[in-house]
C-alpha cells in the first residue's frame, strides 16, 4: 500500500506490500536515517575525544592510515554498538523487503512469465561459471546475492534488488531507480558529447535493468544490450523492461569475457557495479570494454570516488562497508588508479579520465537534492 | 576462473529464501556474538513495535472514518500527503527514543565523563563518613 508514502513507480513486476510490510520498510528507512544523522557523527566525536588520544598514548604517534584508525576504533564501545546496530539495520532492510517477496514469490515468477511482450530478448546460460567474487559473498548482505535461485523461473532476488534499493536509497534513486542511468545520459553524454549517436549500447552488470532503460529513451535508434551474472535478476530485468515497454536484449554473461564480437559497441556503461568486482576481474573487464568498443566508442563506468586525497578517518568510515557490510571490493576499488588501469587495459594515454557529474537526485518529497555527485571513469576507443 | 562455482546461500527448513547473505555476519563484541545477537533481536523488536504503532494509527484513522470491516479497511487505507509526512516525523522521533543510548554516550564522550569519575565521587562520599 501507500503510493504516497513509497512513491516507487508501480510496474507489473514490482512486489506489493501489505500495510505492516510498508510500515516495516518505513521503520528501516527511519532507522537508517537516524543512524546516519544522529549516531554516526558520534563515531568521529569519540575518535576525537578519546580514541585517538588512547592510541597515541599507547603507540606514541597518531594512527597512520585508515587501517590503523579502524584498529583504534575497534575496541571502543560506542563504535562497536554503532557497528552492530548499523549491521542489524542492513539485515532488517533485506528481511523487511524479503519477507514480502517470499509471500508472493510464486505470483512474481508467474507475472514475469506473462510479461514477455516480444520487444526485447532474454538469453540465459545455465552453464555460466559464476566468478569467485560474486559466488563467495552476497554483496551488500543481500540474501541470495544476484544469483540465488530457489524455484522454477525464480525472479526473487531481482525483485529484492529493485524494491530493496528503492527503500535503501529512500527514494533518491527516483521512481524507477534509474537516477544513475539518467545522470549519465542527461548530465554527461548530452552535455559533453551532444552529437554522440551510438548504434549499439552495452550495460555491464545491469541487475534489474533499472539503469539500462534510460539509454533506450535517450538513444531510440540504438540497439541496447545488458548483461549480468545471475539468471533471476535477468529474468526480472527482462520482464520489467517488457512491461515498461522498453526494448532491451538481456544475456547472462561475465563482463570479463563476453561472446560479443570485437568493436561491437559504440557505448559501454555500468552503474555502481565496478566496486562490486574484484580488482583482477575489473582489470579484465576494462580490457573487455576496450575489445568491444568500436573506434571512437565510449566507455562510462559510474561509481564512487576514490580514496585519494581523503583524510584517514573519513576513509575509515567509508571502509566500514568493506569490512562489515559485505562490500569487500569497495575499499580496493577506491585504492585503484582507474585511469592507469584503463591505459594498461589498452586505452590510449590521454583517452581516459575521471570526471564527476551531478546526480540530480530526487527525494521522495519530489524536491531535488543539490550536491549529489556521481564519479565517472570515461574512456574513448 | 576454472574452479567450480561456490554454492549459493541456502534457506533453513521452512523458509523458501535464505535469511542471510553468503559470507559470515561480523561480530563486534568479544563474547562469541552474544551482544550482537541481542542487538539484532532488539532492532527487529523495534521494527515490530513500529509496525504495531503504525497499524494502530491506521486503525484509529479508519475507525474514525467509517468503522465497518476494519481489517479490509486497513489494507485499503491510503495515507494522504500530510498523514505520510506526519508518520515520517513520528518515525524519526521514535527512532530517537529507542536509540537514545547513543546520544547519552556521545554526551559523556564530549564531556569526558567516565565511570571512574563517578566511582571517585562514591569514594569521596564514603570518605566523608
Amino acid at each position: 500500500m501507500g503510493d504516497n508514502q513509497m512513491s516507487q513507480q508501480r510496474h507489473p513486476l514490482l512486489p506489493t506490500e501489505t500495510h505492516d510490510e510498508t510500515a516495516r520498510e518505513s521503520f528501516v528507512q527511519a532507522l537508517k536515517s537516524h543512524i546516519a544523522t544522529r549516531v554516526s557523527p558520534g563515531v568521529r566525536e569519540v575518535y576525537d575525544c578519546r580514541v585517538r588520544d588512547r592510541w597515541i598514548s599507547e603507540r606514541g604517534a597518531e594512527p597512520a592510515d585508515r587501517h590503523e584508525v579502524r584498529e583504534a576504533l575497534s575496541s571502543d564501545t560506542y563504535y562497536r554498538l554503532w557497528s552492530s546496530v548499523r549491521r542489524s539495520s542492513q539485515h532488517l532492510l533485506w528481511s523487511s523487503v524479503g519477507d514480502a517477496i517470499a509471500r508472493q514469490a510464486d505470483d512474481l515468477a508467474e507475472r514475469a512469465r506473462a510479461a514477455d511482450a516480444g520487444l526485447g530478448t532474454l538469453r540465459l546460460d545455465p552453464d555460466l561459471e559464476i566468478p569467485w567474487y560474486n559466488a563467495e559473498v552476497d554483496i551488500h548482505a543481500m540474501p541470495g546475492g544476484y544469483r540465488g535461485e530457489y524455484m522454477d523461473g525464480d525472479v526473487g532476488v531481482g525483485a529484492l534488488f529493485d524494491r530493496g534499493v528503492y527503500v535503501y536509497a529512500m527514494g533518491q534513486m527516483g521512481a524507477l531507480n534509474d537516477n544513475y542511468g539518467q545522470s549519465v545520459c542527461r548530465n554527461f553524454l548530452a552535455v559533453s558529447h551532444p552529437e554522440f549517436s551510438p548504434r549499439r549500447i552495452l550495460d555491464m552488470g545491469c541487475t534489474s535493468g533499472n539503469s539500462t532503460l534510460p539509454y533506450v529513451d535517450a538513444f531510440p535508434a540504438a540497439e541496447v544490450h545488458a548483461i549480468d551474472l545471475g539468471a533471476p535478476v535477468l529474468r526480472y530485468a527482462h520482464a520489467r523492461a517488457e512491461s515498461l515497454g522498453r526494448r532491451v536484449h538481456f544475456s547472462q554473461q561475465n563482463a570479463e569475457c563476453t561472446d560479443f564480437p570485437d568493436g561491437h559497441f559504440d557505448l559501454i556503461v555500468s552503474h555502481i557495479v565496478i566496486h562490486e568486482m574484484s580488482p583482477a576481474a575489473l582489470r579484465r573487464s576494462l580490457a573487455e570494454c576496450r575489445r568491444l568498443l568500436a573506434p571512437g566508442g565510449l566507455m562510462v563506468h559510474a561509481d564512487f570516488a576514490g580514496y585519494a586525497g581523503v583524510d584517514p578517518v573519513t576513509q575509515a568510515m567509508i571502509d566500514w562497508d568493506t569490512y562489515y557490510n559485505h562490500e569487500p571490493f569497495w575499499g580496493p576499488m577506491r585504492d585503484m588508479d582507474l585511469v592507469a588501469e584503463s591505459v594498461s587495459a589498452g586505452f590510449d594515454n590521454g583517452a581516459v579520465e575521471i570526471t564527476a557529474v551531478p546526480t540530480g537526485r530526487v527525494l521522495q518529497t519530489g524536491k531535488k537534492q543539490q550536491g549529489g555527485l556521481l564519479t565517472l571513469l570515461v574512456g574513448q576507443a | 576462473m576454472g574452479e567450480p562455482t561456490a554454492p549459493q546461500a541456502q534457506p533453513v527448513e521452512g523458509r523458501s529464501f535464505p535469511t542471510t547473505a553468503r559470507g559470515a555476519r561480523p561480530t563486534f563484541f568479544d563474547d562469541g556474538g552474544a551482544t550482537d545477537a541481542v542487538l539484532a533481536i532488539v532492532t527487529a523488536l523495534a521494527s515490530e513495535v513500529w509496525a504495531l504503532r503504525e497499524r494502530q494509527r491506521t486503525l484509529e484513522a479508519v475507525l474514525a472514518e467509517a468503522g465497518i470491516d476494519v481489517a479490509v479497511a486497513i489494507e485499503a487505507y491510503r495515507p494522504d500527503e500530510a498523514e505520510t509526512a506526519d508518520r515520517a516525523a513520528e518515525a524519526a522521533v521514535f527512532a530517537g527514543r529507542v536509540y537514545r543510548v547513543f546520544e547519552e554516550m556521545r554526551e559523556e564522550a564530549l564531556a569526558g565523563d567516565t565511570e571512574d569519575r563517578y566511582l571517585q565521587i562514591v569514594d569521596r562520599a564514603f570518605a566523608e563518613l
